[in-house]
């Protein structure tokens, strides 16, 4: 009997995304969260006595350039090898890039996979074959497991590899394959990487194949648990595979769905019950939580006004003080509407009308889309590369229309309530 | 809505007025003063209110309330007339017709379409001066706002929002700013973004850190392992160079070593050791010569003492004796004092006894002998005895005193007697305040009633007397209210009015008629003029001949005799020829022509005639219209006398006029009122005074006989009532008293014979103890106590005179027995003192021994001193033998046999022991240089070394050295220095920290871009929106400006555009396509530009509210006369639409529009005086009629 883990996609030391540092915000909590993820991992195999480790690709990120997140992470590794526990890495399409990788001298316990051709390693202690070829660029865009050795005869074999498998629309195509492709090779188990989202249930049991996600989400598109899987093989036979939390900070989004009379104390009391349930199923961890408000509300036109939003955003920020620093508001997205027929409004023959009939027509009008665009041209001029590090586009009509809902929100509340 | 009628009650300069508006165009007259303002602002605030405070319009001078009624006819056809009053409550009150709906002042703001004061100001009542300040005005009256397309939605909103947006927004980003908040968020990202790359350890510079450090530990390692060699080599090279010099000092010691010969035995010291023993056996020597001169004084000391060992050994006895001298001298002095206070104490103490009784001696002492129990009991007996008595007395005393109370008590009630209360009395008394005041008000009444009886008298007097018989049962009477009364006196004023006019206007047209007649009559007299009928007769007459001529030649069969005859005159010439006829004719045609030559020739006469009698005609039909007119007024007038008098027909009697009718009804609900006061007041009476007598009557029966007044009675009743009350209060206060002191005194019985009882008991108890001691029966308590005590007293007395006796005999004992003592110790020792008093003979005996001790202990003390002479002696003696046996010794070992010669080995033996320590010290310093450094080595260096270059060895071996140290200083400070970067690296990555903020910032940025786009997105659509809108919207408003401009203006402009700036200036076309803006027009021009605006706007608001009545104040002076005309022409027509009341103070605009509006009347205000003279309505009063003129 052993045990081994497979983990992937741990980018370490690559910041998370999406956090507002406001005044007072735990921001050391959240900063070496990657490498507490790391560190737990590293325990889980040291306590659990694992036979082996393996990282199914992206340790590092491409971009990532600091050292010194290399020797911690080689630190973390030697750890290993005092508890003689073999780690096998793949190169992803990250670590690919990655020059922190290249200058790095690994301990002896490290094995990475050829980046040339597949590679295999025999551990003859548990009977076991390892598969795998790691990328030697970026872009993959060959199917890498089709060149797979067949599987060893009466070995446990693993085929480690780092894939987006027929596509996924959220991550770029990376050595795809086709879940045939992946039976074919006749292994016991497939070490996925590449998809941050753990498959649940797996890919397929027979053979077992499944992506074990990240090892701690990085934004908000990343919530929930996030960790690695435990393997118990007995006597050749894949017997348990239990997913284990690995990280330290848990992303969640709350979403305080307000009521038409419902004002901004309704609001900051709803939002606090939202905080409290999310933190709770946290279970002890640091919680990153967005908060977006929505509903056509009467909070909405005390929103609208600045001071009043301002105030606000500061009142849900501190709610997170009555967590003593174990919640971190990561943004607030105040996405009301007024509480008013907007639809009855749209039918009047006033101005207002016609400026929601022509906030409608835009909405479902990709050239006026694109036309009101221009106004928000002189932003893209002056900072086109941070938007676009900020996923913004304000040519993308998707945000666009978001936009223009909030648009709409904004307008009415600033012509009625003048009118109230 | 138009107003068609205004009755001001109070309001400025008008009180009750009556002013007529045309439905359509209305063209108000009045100077200046003459209150066309105040119309202005009447209408206003009739429609939207009086000003509640500081209302200019309120007139002192005007009592009345400030009020007026409207009546409106409305758009829809109804009627509104309704009258607003200047307060809070119930300021509107009327109704509409022909729905009947009531109508309140909310009721009113539904119908004028919600619009208020302000709009009704800016829009609908405008003087010149607001078409002057066009533009702001415009602004003000959300013209700017109609014009671009309706006031609904509100574009001021719109303008707000825009601006509040525009601001967000610009706070958030702009194209050229810097300070904004996503600017300065980029700034940070791109701060942050160089922080981090700073930060970060790349790659690269790591693997050029790893080569480096390990080339710097290299560098460091080689520098050490030579400095190392160096060091060593320098060590030892410094030891060798320290140890030469012992080593040679080592050297030369040992070689004189072998040069000395001294006995191997001999020891170091022998020299001094021989020294030593000479001076000890020369210090021996003396010590002894001195203890054998000592020993020889002492022995003759010794032999010089002489002791008496007789009188030591009796030491104690004489001690003893000495002792007892102080105490015999003591007895001696004392003795006769004791033995006379004795006798002293003895003679008192029998005395005393004696006292007592005659025969008692000191036997009685011991026979009265008492215990201390005894002693006790007998005290007891008397305190107790003592407090029986005192109590007992006391209580004695109390008792005397209750019962002097009780008898007191007792005859206080037997004088207290029971005077019975008078219930009666009682409950009169209850009743008298209220009867007082019931006095006191019959009193007021009956003075009231006197006043009302009078002033009913007085009112009866007012009312005349054919109506005064039946008053007096005038409740009955049916009579109408003094309204219906006003109402009738108003109609009958009305029809009197009506009547008088009527026949004045007859009265006139007689006169007119008269007139003319005259003239007629006048002209006829001085003109003769052929009548125009004769003329048209004549003419008659000849076409009528010419017919019958026409008939006879054409047809003569057919001729008509009958007309011919008919024809002429004169019927007899009938049978006339047809000669005749012609001739007739012609001379109805000469007859004809003559008169109309006459005619023609007098036309102008003619004329005149001809009219005058037209006149007179149309004067008699008038008189005749106006005749009929009078009869149905009077018609009317005497149907209303008689409804006058139907109206009183329940009452006996006529009425008069409707004034005086009121004034007597006035007087008669006077009448009625003070008639029912006073019958109300006096059943009042009647009541007030029954329960006064009642009251009375009762009282008098209290007191029968008395003929007291109530008052008197009632102060005696309360006399009585009170006296009776304290009676009994006392006397209760008695009877509660009583019994408690009897009780008492019950109490104090009871105590005195509870004493009696312990006095009994006491007095068995004394018997028992008289019995006890055998003491007389006859003694009492105090008695015996007295002798007790006197007993014990004499006793102590006498026991002491007895130990006065003992102690003499003592004392006389002891004085012997020391002479016996004495007298033995002197026989026995010293006889010569035997006859020596005693005391004296002792005191020579202990100095005699004190003397033989002395002696006897120097003899002791000497025979010690001499024991330890003799053995120091002893001592000092062998001592001196042991050093000559050393002496021997020392000299064997020298190996000589005298001193001379043992001085010579012994000084060679010191050099030796010097030599040997010099060595020892020199191997201990080189093994201390050598350490450990091999010692068979390093001597053998040593032997072979060679001091100078071995210094100039070290000496460059110390260069050497310098040099590697620095050397390696610095090597070792760049390799930690590395080394630390290297360790750096496995630490906390700033670059992750930096990384970190970076993505914060940017989520900021994110979150501000977020908030930024929407409001730039909201500006862009409201901009948008706005331009669609004035687009679909525009033309028509400008269509409705550019029509009526071209109107007012003949063509002389033909267009109107605005601008599309935001704020939609406007521009003038004229006939020639030039564009202009209004402040380049013609002042004339730019106000029919301004007012056409403004129609076309009242125009547009009229489509969708109730068109409210427009009010213009003289805005046609700066137009010329055609321009004005036109301007009217455009007014009329508009007022088809909405009514305009048009108000002036220039008379030229009565004619001007009278030319325009031919059938439109003028409303003359009050002291509006037209050119010919004729004053339409004077102030104070109603006008009969909308005054006219045409």
């Amino acid at each position: 009997m052993f045990k081994f883990i497979h983990a992937a996609d741990l980018h370490i030391d690559s910041p998370l995304r999406g956090l507002e540092a406001y005044e007072g915000a735990p921001v050391e909590r959240f900063r070496a969260a990657t490498r507490v993820a790391f560190e737990n991992l590293v325990n889980l195999a040291i306590e659990y006595e694992v036979s082996f480790v393996i990282i199914a690709g992206d340790l590092f990120d491409g971009k990532w350039q600091d050292m010194k997140t290399g020797l911690w992470t080689a630190n973390q590794f030697r750890r290993l090898d005092r508890a003689n526990i073999p780690v096998y890495i793949l190169r992803g399409n990250h670590d690919a890039a990655s020059k922190v990788r290249q200058a790095l001298a690994w301990p002896d316990n490290v094995h990475e996979f050829s980046v040339r051709k597949p590679q295999t390693f025999k551990l003859e202690e548990y009977d076991v074959a390892l598969h795998g070829q790691g990328f030697a660029h970026h872009e993959c865009n060959d199917d890498i497991a089709s060149k797979y050795p067949e599987a060893v005869e009466g070995a446990f074999n693993i085929g480690v590899l780092h894939t987006s498998l027929t596509g996924n629309a959220e991550h770029d195509t990376y050595a795809p394959t086709s879940e045939s492709m992946l039976r074919s090779k006749g292994y016991d188990y497939w070490a996925l990487g590449h998809i941050h989202q753990r498959s649940e249930p797996p890919i397929m049991t027979e053979p077992f194949v499944a992506y074990s996600g990240n090892t701690q989400g990085r934004h908000i598109r990343e919530a929930g648990p996030r960790g690695c899987l435990l393997n118990t093989v007995v006597d050749g036979e894949l017997t348990a595979t239990e997913f284990v939390e690995t990280d330290t900070l848990r992303w969640h989004q709350a979403t305080v769905e307000l009521d038409e009379q419902d004002d901004i104390a309704n609001l900051i009391t709803k939002a606090q019950r939202h905080i409290a349930s999310c933190h709770e199923s946290s279970a002890g961890r640091f919680s990153a939580i967005r908060i977006v408000v929505e509903g056509a509300c009467a909070a909405h036109h005390e929103l609208v006004q600045t001071i009043r939003r301002e105030e606000t955003l500061t009142e849900l920020r501190n709610l997170a003080n009555d967590f003593d620093d174990e919640v971190w508001i990561e943004k607030i997205k105040l996405e009301t509407r007024p509480p008013i027929d907007i639809e009855q409004l749209r039918l009047g023959s006033d101005l207002v009308a016609e400026l929601l009939r022509l906030l409608d027509e835009a909405q479902d009008d990709e050239v006026r889309l694109k036309t009101l665009a221009t106004d928000l041209a002189p932003l893209a001029t002056k900072a086109g590369t941070e938007l676009s590090a900020c996923e913004i586009d304000v040519q993308d009509l998707a945000q666009l229309r978001r936009w223009l809902g909030q648009a709409e929100g904004i307008l009415v509340s600033q012509l009625l309530e003048a009118e109230a | 809505m138009r107003l068609r009628e205004l009755e001001v009650e109070h309001f400025g300069v008008f009180s009750d007025q009556s002013l007529e508006f045309d439905a359509g165009f209305s063209l108000v007259f009045g100077p200046n003063e003459a209150g066309k303002s105040t119309l202005l602002q009447l209408i206003r605030e009739m429609l939207f209110g009086f000003k509640a405070q500081q209302n200019p319009y309120v007139f002192e001078q005007h009592s009345g309330e400030m009020a007026g009624i409207a009546s409106f006819d409305m758009h829809d056809g109804s009627q509104l007339r309704f009258r607003r009053r200047k307060g809070k409550k119930n300021e509107v009150v009327g109704s509409q017709e022909p729905s009947g709906r009531e109508i309140d002042a909310s009721a009113l703001g539904q119908l004028t379409g919600g619009a208020n004061k302000e709009l009704y100001e800016q829009v609908f009542g405008f003087s010149l001066r607001e078409l002057a300040e066009a533009d702001d005005s415009l602004k003000r009256a959300n013209l700017t706002e109609a014009l671009y397309g309706g006031g609904l939605g509100g574009l001021a909103n719109f303008q707000k929002a825009q601006t509040a947006l525009q601001a967000e927004a610009d706070a958030l980003f702009t194209a050229r700013g810097s300070k904004q908040q996503i600017h300065q968020l980029l700034s940070g990202i791109k701060r942050h973004a160089k922080d981090l790359k700073e930060a970060t350890v790349k790659p690269r510079d790591f693997e050029q850190l790893v080569r480096e450090s390990s080339g710097a530990a290299d560098a460091v390692s080689a520098l050490r392992t030579r400095r190392e060699e160096l060091r060593t080599r320098k060590t030892h090279l410094e030891r060798l160079a320290a140890a030469i010099t012992p080593w040679l000092r080592q050297q030369q010691a040992e070689a004189e070593l072998g040069t000395l010969n001294v006995p191997d035995s001999f020891p170091l010291d022998g020299g001094e050791r021989l020294q030593r023993l000479k001076v000890q056996r020369t210090i021996i020597a003396n010590e002894l010569a001195t203890i054998e001169q000592e020993l020889i004084e002492e022995t003759d000391q010794i032999a010089a003492l002489t002791p008496a060992p007789e009188l030591v050994a009796r030491e104690a006895t004489i001690r003893q004796l000495e002792q007892q001298i102080t105490q015999i001298t003591g007895y001696r002095s004392d003795l006769p004092l004791r033995q006379q206070d004795s006798l002293s104490i003895k003679s008192r103490v029998l005395a005393k006894l004696r006292d007592f009784s005659p025969d008692w001696n000191c036997e009685h002492l011991e026979r009265f002998q008492t215990t201390l129990a005894q002693r006790d009991e007998i005290d007891r007996l008397e305190s107790k005895l003592d407090e029986l008595t005192q109590r007992k007395m006391s209580l004695v005393a109390g008792r005397r005193t209750i019962q002097a109370d009780i008898s007191s008590l007792a005859k206080q009630l037997a004088q207290t007697n029971a005077a019975e209360e008078s219930v009666e009395l009682a409950a009169l008394l209850e009743r008298a305040t209220a009867y007082q005041r019931d006095v006191d008000r019959l009193s007021d009444l009956q003075d009231q009633i006197r006043d009302n009886k009078a002033k009913v008298q007085a009112l009866l007097a007012k009312l005349n007397s054919p109506f005064e018989a039946s008053m007096d049962g005038g409740s009955a009477l049916s009579l109408p209210l003094a309204a219906t009364v006003v109402e009738f006196r108003a109609r009958l004023k009305k029809f009197e009015e009506a009547v008088d006019e009527a026949r004045r206007r007859l009265e006139s047209a007689r006169q007119e008629e008269s007139d003319k007649q005259e003239q007629l009559a006048q002209f006829d007299a001085r003109v003769a003029v052929p009548d125009r009928e004769q003329l048209v007769a004549t003419r008659v007459h000849r076409d009528a001949g010419w017919q019958i001529v026409r008939m006879q030649l054409l047809d003569p069969k057919a001729f008509d005799a009958k007309a011919v005859t008919k024809w002429i005159d004169n019927p007899t010439n009938v049978e006339a020829t047809t000669g005749f006829l012609a001739d007739a004719y012609e001379e109805a045609v000469a007859d004809c022509d003559k008169l109309a030559d006459e005619r023609q020739g007098r036309a102008e006469q003619a004329a005149t005639r001809d009219q005058l009698t037209f006149d007179i005609k149309r004067l008699v039909e008038r008189g005749t219209t106006l005749e009929q007119h009078l009869a149905e007024r009077l018609e009317q007038r005497s149907q209303l006398a008689s409804e006058w008098k139907g109206l009183w027909s329940h009452c006996p009697f006529e009425p008069v006029s409707p004034d005086a009718m009121l004034d007597w009804l006035s007087v008669f609900d006077e009448f009625s009122e003070a008639r029912s006061q006073l019958q109300r007041l006096t059943s009042r009476v009647d009541a007030l005074q029954a329960s006064v007598a009642e009251f009375e009557g009762r009282l008098a029966a209290s007191f029968p006989g008395s003929n007291e007044t109530p008052t008197q009675q009632l102060a005696k009743a309360k006399l009585q009532s009170e006296a009776a009350r304290e009676a009994r209060v006392r006397r209760q206060a008695y009877e509660e008293q009583l019994p408690e002191k009897e009780e008492s005194l019950q109490t104090i019985d009871e105590q005195l014979a509870d004493i009696e009882q312990q006095t009994d008991d006491w007095q068995i108890r004394w018997e028992a103890f008289l019995d006890q001691l055998s003491f007389p029966r006859e003694w009492n308590v105090h008695l015996a106590s007295k002798i007790l005590s006197g007993l014990a007293e004499a006793r102590n007395d006498w026991d002491k005179a007895t130990d006065l006796d003992t102690r003499v005999a003592d004392m006389e004992s002891g004085i012997e027995s020391f002479r016996q003592s004495v007298h033995a110790l002197c026989d026995e020792l010293v006889p010569d003192l035997i006859d020596f008093v005693p005391e004296h003979a002792m005191d020579e005996l202990q100095s005699r021994l004190a003397k033989a001790k002395a002696a006897d202990r120097d003899q002791h003390q000497l025979a010690i001193s001499r024991d330890k002479l003799r053995k120091r002696q002893q001592s000092k003696e062998s001592q001196l033998g042991g050093i000559d046996v050393e002496l021997d010794q020392l000299f064997k070992l020298a190996g000589v046999d005298g001193e001379t010669n043992f001085y010579d080995i012994a000084s060679a033996a010191t050099r030796r022991a010097e030599l040997i320590e010099l060595c020892r010290e020199a191997t201990t310093e080189i093994n201390a240089i050598r350490g450990t450094t091999d010692e068979v080595g390093f001597t053998q260096e040593l032997s072979e070394l060679d001091s100078d270059s071995v210094r100039i060895e070290i000496e460059r071996i110390t260069e050497e050295l310098t040099q590697i140290e620095r050397d390696y200083d610095t090597a070792h400070g760049r390799a930690t220095l590395l080394e630390q970067d290297r360790k750096n690296l496995d630490g906390v990555s700033r670059a992750a920290e930096i990384a970190v903020d970076l993505e914060s910032t940017r989520s900021q940025l994110a979150s501000a871009v977020d908030r930024w786009a929407p409001l730039v997105l909201a500006q862009s659509l409201m901009k948008q929106a706005l331009k669609k809108f004035e687009r679909d919207h525009q033309p028509a408003m400008l269509g409705e400006v550019e029509r009526l401009l071209d109107r007012m203006t003949l063509g002389r402009y033909t267009k109107i555009e605005r601008k599309l700036d935001e704020y939609g200036t406007l521009l003038v076309v004229d006939e020639q396509g030039k564009r202009k803006q209004p402040h380049q027009l013609s002042t004339g021009t730019r106000e029919q530009l301004y007012l056409a605006i403004r129609l076309a706007y009242i125009n547009h608001y009229c489509n969708e509210s109730e068109p409210l009545p427009i009010v213009m104040d003289d805005v046609l002076v700066n137009f010329d006369i055609e321009r004005a005309k036109q301007t009217l022409q455009v007014l009329a027509e508009f007022s088809e639409q909405v009514q305009i009341i048009f108000l002036t103070c220039h008379q030229h605009m009565i004619e001007l529009v009278s030319d325009v509006m031919p059938k439109s009347k003028p409303v003359i205000l009050p002291g509006g005086k037209l050119a010919d003279g004729l004053v339409v309505a004077s102030r104070g009063k109603k006008p009969r009629s909308t005054p006219a003129i045409s």
